[in-house]
């Protein structure tokens, strides 16, 4: 499966820059980390020389020796001004929300491409195609939905799949497994005098949480705990 | 055979053309003269006609010198058939202004209309704006340094971002040149108007046409280019 977007704006930039594949043109895409730039570019480019602005070595050297260039990290140019495009066409992948206004010159096109935030198309596209990769990785065969709050976008693709993946993942964890991570955090915190009422937390903060949510009452999640109705508001002060 | 579509003959003409009725109103002006009757009255161009018109029915040319803000003329055409109207034609000068081009060699040869239809593209990306485009589909190719030019027509065409409409208008300048290096070249003339357009840009539009040997002329809400068909 090889998705791009379902947005307009990116699907224009996508033509856009498909138009001007056999020009002698420099562009810039510029935009925050993870918005889908690289993978933009290597759909319509696969073949292309790509080189790390980092480099800039590497980058004159691709300039006075190839005609069709994808530079990536162009923000990581310390000198703009030795940079000379001549008749090469030229493909910037610029990681930043906003351009260094003494680019503006530099480029025929500039491109912005939205964050994930304003593709609520792509959300959606992209919620679906990364579940559909963690259950299978996961080898999860039951039908899996990931309700929008427990969507992190902060850091656009980068954490939506990695929220995703939590997400199932956690949703898949057995008793062994938590066991298991259990076990493996203790062994990092088995420190100091006051181990045991320290650590206790991690198993009766969710689990009265958990309760209050399912059940709303103290008193009834007291008689179902089967603990003193003084004890657990003891301890839900405790923990709030 | 049709008739030809003469109005829109007409429109094709970058010279000034204006007819008259007996009472000096105007009863027909080509796209050429409505940017002209930006710069001088509708009567000073009625007296004009009237002061060269010929004795008799007929048609009378002058050779005169004429300016009009930047716009400059070197003669002028003016006849009548009847006494029902009386028409008039301005011819501009061509540009004289010496121009010089970089290595034309590293110039490659482009289609303007693609530039110009990549450029809108971009450019209405993420704007709504309704463009009516007139373009000659047949203008030849010209050797072009293409990344200025395209920075060229994105900076122009942002400069009528505030704009809710944009008029584009291509077309081969009939009888117009321009002198480069000595050497004289048909031009393709680029137009875009609308109601309103943002001034700040200016210098680098104009700076960017010059290096292109591209001549801008920048007006309040309207900008246009005469771009030399450089093929050798």
């Amino acid at each position: 499966m090889y998705i791009v977007s379902n947005s307009r704006v990116v699907n224009s930039i996508y033509q856009s820059l498909q138009s001007t594949k056999d020009l002698h043109v420099s562009s810039i895409l510029y935009g925050e980390p993870f918005t889908g730039k690289k993978m933009l570019i290597k759909k319509l480019y696969p073949t292309s020389v790509w080189v790390d602005g980092e480099n800039l070595e590497e980058v004159l050297h691709a300039l006075g020796n190839y005609t069709q260039i994808i530079i990536t990290n162009f923000e990581k140019i310390a000198n703009i001004d030795v940079i000379n495009f001549n008749n090469s066409s030229v493909i910037a992948i610029y990681n930043k929300k906003n351009l260094d206004p003494r680019l503006e010159s530099k480029f025929a096109f500039i491109y912005r491409m939205p964050s994930l935030s304003e593709r609520l198309e792509d959300i959606e596209l992209f919620t679906k195609y990364y579940i559909e990769e963690a259950r299978n990785i996961f080898n999860i065969t039951t039908d899996v939905t990931v309700n929008i709050e427990d969507i992190d976008l902060s850091s656009n693709f980068r954490s939506l799949k990695s929220s995703i993946y939590k997400y199932l993942l956690l949703k898949q964890l057995s008793q062994e497994d938590l066991n298991y991570a259990l076990e493996n955090y203790f062994q990092k915190h088995y420190q100091g005098t006051n181990v045991y009422k320290e650590l206790l937390g991690l198993f009766e903060k969710p689990l009265i949480r958990t309760g209050l949510k399912l059940y709303k009452s103290q008193l009834k999640l007291a008689e179902v705990l089967g603990i003193n109705r003084n004890t657990l508001r003891k301890k839900i002060n405790e923990y709030s | 055979m049709n008739t030809p579509d003469f109005e829109f003959l007409a429109n094709m003409d970058s010279n000034p053309l204006l007819v008259f009725n007996p009472n000096g109103k105007i009863v027909y002006l080509n796209d050429s003269a409505e940017i002209l009757m930006g710069y001088v009255s509708r009567l000073e161009i009625y007296n004009l006609a009237l002061n060269n018109a010929p004795k008799d029915y007929g048609m009378k040319n002058s050779k005169m010198e004429l300016t009009y803000e930047h716009l400059n003329f070197y003669g002028i055409s003016v006849g009548y058939k009847n006494d029902e109207w009386i028409a008039i034609k301005l011819y501009y000068r061509p540009l004289s202004k010496k121009y010089s081009h970089g290595d034309v060699k590293q110039y490659i040869l482009t289609d303007i209309n693609k530039m110009l239809s990549v450029a809108i593209h971009q450019y209405t990306i993420d704007k709504n704006i309704d463009i009516r485009l007139f373009a000659d589909s047949e203008l030849p190719h010209t050797l072009l340094n293409q990344n200025d030019f395209l920075k060229l027509l994105r900076i122009a065409l942002s400069s009528f971002k505030e704009a809710s409409y944009l008029d584009i208008m291509l077309k081969l300048g009939i009888g117009e040149h321009l002198l480069i290096n000595g050497k004289s070249y048909k031009i393709t003339i680029l137009k875009l108007e609308s109601n309103q357009r943002t001034t700040k840009e200016d210098k680098e539009i104009d700076e960017l046409a010059n290096r292109l040997s591209i001549v801008p002329n920048i007006q309040e809400t309207s900008i246009s280019f005469d771009i030399p068909i450089i093929q050798e």
